[in-house]
């Protein structure tokens, strides 16, 4: 790539982002968080798959099984409710961040 | 085939309930101005007065798509008709809403009801499939969370629908995004049911698009809403409707946490107000709620057909997420 395209794509880049597409800015942020809470999403499936669902009937007794499933129950809400108050706080911190930087322009 | 169907069939099923939509709404929207039924476009400097209630044409595709479904595929008769069932009760709450206002406490409650049809004939499955586990075993959980799987969609395609087509056009691209994903995750009657809805969603959004020529009224975001709980539950698509609904999710859930539980609308104040050149501002009122519009106009204000395009661009970002998921379902 020459030189000068290099100028044409980052003067267009820029155009998208603070020009006339103004739109396209705060909706790649607002898909940013959603993509970022969604691989939190996926990881939290992944430490159930790996910890929470192995608990098997080794660790309980038979008569124990309704137990297990209320442990596995348990800890996977608990991890959802933890994943929820975590995109909670996501999107807060970047109300908040952006508010700041606009107060102090 | 497409998952046993021939394709041609499910062509002419999105076809005709496009048409038959496409024919319809303008007939609605005529009808509410004549009687009366009419609300003011906020979003507009010259304050027109738009048609209400236009999403009954959407209710009425449903109901036609539903019916050709039956003739056309008779072994899904009592998951279409359980559907339709969910679709009825959410659009009897939004015509109520519509013509004579509906408590806050109350329309959620009513909603609730909408999941009836589904817990009476027994068609749920309580195996819900999550990306990595696969299905699960859910059973006690599963039956508890129903009501919530119908009536929250419903809630939060009600919430979104502030803006020109930002209902219809958001729950258009997740309606595909369900279809597509139907058809990774095997799922017959998630397919059949979100063809339905994505082409009267269609049709309905080049009415519904920015500058409104009608407004789908409570009547059509509350049934378009409990239409994809509705098939989430039916078509045992679940985790991939969550995904592509997050961020009409989002946005209801920072109106609820914000304002601390479900208001009145006239106790709540405007997230947002029209400057006189157009464009739409966020409010600097700490009591206002936090919308994802007013997230949208933090940095700046922004025209009304600019908000949408990153509405919709938000829907697109939530479609390839629901689609990634549905490719890790094992």
């Amino acid at each position: 790539m020459k030189h000068g395209e290099v100028i044409i794509l980052e003067k267009k880049s820029k155009k998208l982002v603070n020009g006339k597409d103004k739109w396209v800015r705060p909706a790649l942020e607002i898909g940013g968080i959603l993509a970022f809470v969604w691989a939190t999403m996926i990881f939290m499936f992944l430490v159930i798959e790996e910890f929470v669902v192995p608990i098997t009937e080794d660790d309980f007794s038979s008569s124990e099984s309704f137990l297990r499933s209320l442990v596995q129950v348990g800890i996977s809400g608990g991890l959802a409710a933890g994943w929820l108050y975590f995109w909670h706080l996501l999107t807060s911190v970047y109300v908040q961040k952006v508010g700041k930087i606009l107060r102090k322009t | 085939m497409l998952l046993g169907f021939e394709p041609l069939q499910l062509f002419f099923l999105f076809f005709s309930s496009f048409i038959v939509c496409f024919v319809l709404t303008p007939i609605v929207m005529r009808k509410m101005k004549q009687v009366g039924i009419v609300g003011v476009d906020v979003h507009k400097t010259d304050k027109p007065e738009i048609p209400e209630m236009g999403g009954l044409s959407i209710v009425f595709t449903l109901i036609f798509g539903s019916f050709l479904s039956v003739v056309l595929f008779s072994e899904y008769f009592e998951e279409v008709m359980v559907f339709l069932a969910v679709v009825l009760i959410a659009a009897f709450v939004g015509i109520i809403d519509d013509l004579r206002g509906l408590n806050a406490l109350l329309k959620p409650f009513l909603l609730v009801l909408a999941c009836i049809p589904v817990i009476l004939s027994g068609l749920y499955s309580p195996h819900p499939a999550f990306p990595f586990i696969g299905k699960t075993r859910l059973t006690i959980i599963y039956f508890v969370l129903i009501p919530l799987v119908v009536a929250v969609p419903a809630n939060a395609a009600n919430m979104i629908d502030v803006l020109n087509g930002a209902m219809s056009g958001t729950c258009a691209i997740i309606a595909g995004t369900v279809l597509v994903c139907s058809l990774i995750l095997d799922s017959e009657v998630g397919l059949l049911l979100s063809l339905i809805l994505f082409a009267s969603l269609l049709a309905f959004w080049y009415f519904n698009r920015y500058p409104a020529r009608g407004f789908a009224g409570d009547t059509g975001s509350l049934s378009v809403g409990a239409a994809l709980g509705g098939i989430a539950v039916v078509g045992s698509v679940e985790i991939v409707v969550l995904v592509a609904m997050m961020p009409l999710i989002m946005n209801s859930f920072y109106i609820l946490a914000s304002i601390g539980g479900l208001k009145e609308r006239r106790e709540i104040e405007r997230p947002t107000y029209l400057m006189p050149d157009g464009y739409i501002s966020a409010t600097e009122n700490p009591k206002a709620p936090l919308t994802l519009t007013r997230i949208f106009l933090i940095r700046r204000p922004l025209k009304e057909g600019e908000i949408l395009k990153g509405f919709y661009l938000l829907a697109l970002v939530s479609a390839v997420l629901a689609i990634m998921t549905a490719l890790l379902i094992p």
